[in-house]
């Protein structure tokens, strides 16, 4: 058996977080302290409640999709990301959304914010479909439908792999590859169903189903000492994978 | 990260605006938005997913079920829904430790475990966790022996994730409602072991 390259980390075993946006931290370390609140509400304040359904509301709508959505979240300003919460940040990426969809315009906002201002307790419209209603319903219950399998998968359980390095420019271009998991070798551990790929969701060149797998990597080829019997997981498209070159250890 | 008052106006008062002009292009009714927040509010929540792992402490036939297709098996007891239509049980042991995280963003089974907790949605959980899974867990206060393996599930795609905790010792006599009572939100992330019934 030949001997293993893993086991001395090196600088370029550092991976730099963040590359293709503010949101993608695996690996940050200057993120501050947990913060583990007990018994949390839901909502902590009811607007909160109010972006939630609003986003979910406006997917339902097909007025965008989910990918765009989190393609906008991730476009914020990296100081204005990091400073703040998740529903600020939800709320930016639905106002994105809305704009880029046609939807509103920024001036309707802005008149609308001011309204709103100068009287913030006028009744609150109620409007009517019936139609938006029952998809709610029933994308809450039931949830999505798989998508149907599309020829056959190109790697299979067990397969090594190396992943690709996927350079985007965030807010408009949009990859679900984690920084730090890029460039790396893994092994296939699960085949999933296809899935939309979130890349061309957001480029509007449709859905495109790949297959999904769930990849290992072994926390030592990620992290300079990290332990070898450690691991971290990702699902990964099929696009975002190669098969992994030989090491020479093959026979 | 606490909001100050006045961001916290701003933003309701931003939300109402939106709201407003969305009713009005007809992408959102009230009727819509009341559905959506007493569904997370009221209907769904941690118990979901409490009720499953009671389950297989209870059946080892169901276990076996769920852990070959999380997704089939959780229909069996009427779960199912929104960030949750493909879902994997990660079942711990004495050798093994899972946990789960979306380091891109918030990817979380909704429809078992109801919306996700903030400190999981932190930049701090998502960034370190991948990374140092052992000092995190220190912070929840799990402190892992050496011999146990973690391994960390980052939620990327459409897949979401359970994990499956230990049964407590001495819990040989409890009905399911009561061992569904020993295992909290936390633990089904990986973040706590079920708790040890009271004596």
């Amino acid at each position: 058996m030949a001997t293993t390259e893993r086991s001395t980390p090196t600088d370029d075993t550092v991976v730099a977080p963040r590359v293709n946006g503010a949101h993608d931290v695996g690996g940050a370390l200057d993120v501050g302290p947990l913060a583990i609140e007990v018994d949390e509400p839901v909502f902590h304040e009811p607007w909160e409640g109010l972006v939630q359904a609003l986003s979910m509301g406006g997917i339902v709508a097909g007025a965008y999709t989910v990918d765009d959505f989190r393609c906008h979240a991730e476009g914020m300003h990296p100081a204005s990301y990091m400073a703040s919460s998740y529903y600020e940040q939800w709320l930016y990426a639905l106002e994105k959304c809305l704009l880029q969809s046609g939807a509103v315009t920024a001036a309707e906002i802005e008149e609308r914010a001011e309204a709103v201002a100068a009287d913030p307790d006028a009744p609150r419209p109620r409007g009517e479909n019936a139609e938006l209603r029952a998809q709610m319903k029933e994308l809450l219950a039931l949830g999505v439908p798989e998508l149907a399998p599309e020829g056959e998968p190109r790697f299979a359980v067990g397969d090594e792999v190396q992943t690709r390095v996927i350079r985007v420019a965030p807010g408009h271009q949009h990859v679900r590859l984690p920084g730090y998991t890029q460039g790396k070798r893994g092994v296939v551990e699960v085949v999933h169903m296809p899935q939309a790929l979130a890349d061309a969701v957001v480029a509007g060149k449709g859905i495109q189903p790949e297959y999904v797998y769930t990849v290992r990597f072994r926390s030592s080829d990620l992290w300079p000492g990290a332990r070898a019997t450690d691991s971290v997981t990702a699902e990964l498209w099929e696009s975002y994978l190669e098969p992994a070159p030989s090491t020479g250890s093959d026979r | 990260m606490s909001t100050t008052r006045s961001q916290s106006e701003f933003l309701a008062l931003r939300t109402k605006a939106i709201e407003s002009l969305m009713v009005e292009k007809g992408l959102v009714t009230a009727d819509v938005i009341d559905d959506v927040v007493r569904v997370y509010e009221q209907e769904i929540g941690p118990l979901r997913g409490a009720s499953i792992v009671a389950r297989t402490w209870a059946d080892p036939e169901y276990k076996r079920r769920l852990l070959e297709d999380g997704t089939a098996a959780m229909k069996e007891l009427g779960i199912q829904g929104f960030a949750a239509s493909i879902m994997v049980v990660l079942e711990n042991t004495p050798k093994v430790h899972n946990l789960v995280v979306c380091t891109l963003c918030s990817c979380y089974p909704w429809a078992v475990l109801g919306l996700p907790p903030r400190w999981y949605k932190s930049p701090a959980y998502r960034g370190r966790v991948v990374r140092d899974p052992r000092g995190v867990l220190r912070e929840f206060g799990i402190e892992l022996a050496d011999d146990v393996e973690v391994r960390v599930w980052d939620s990327s795609s459409e897949v979401r994730y359970l994990v499956l905790p230990e049964r407590p010792e001495g819990t040989e006599d409890l009905s399911e409602e009561q061992l569904a009572a020993l295992v909290s939100r936390n633990a089904m992330i990986g973040t706590a072991f079920a708790d040890r019934p009271a004596s």
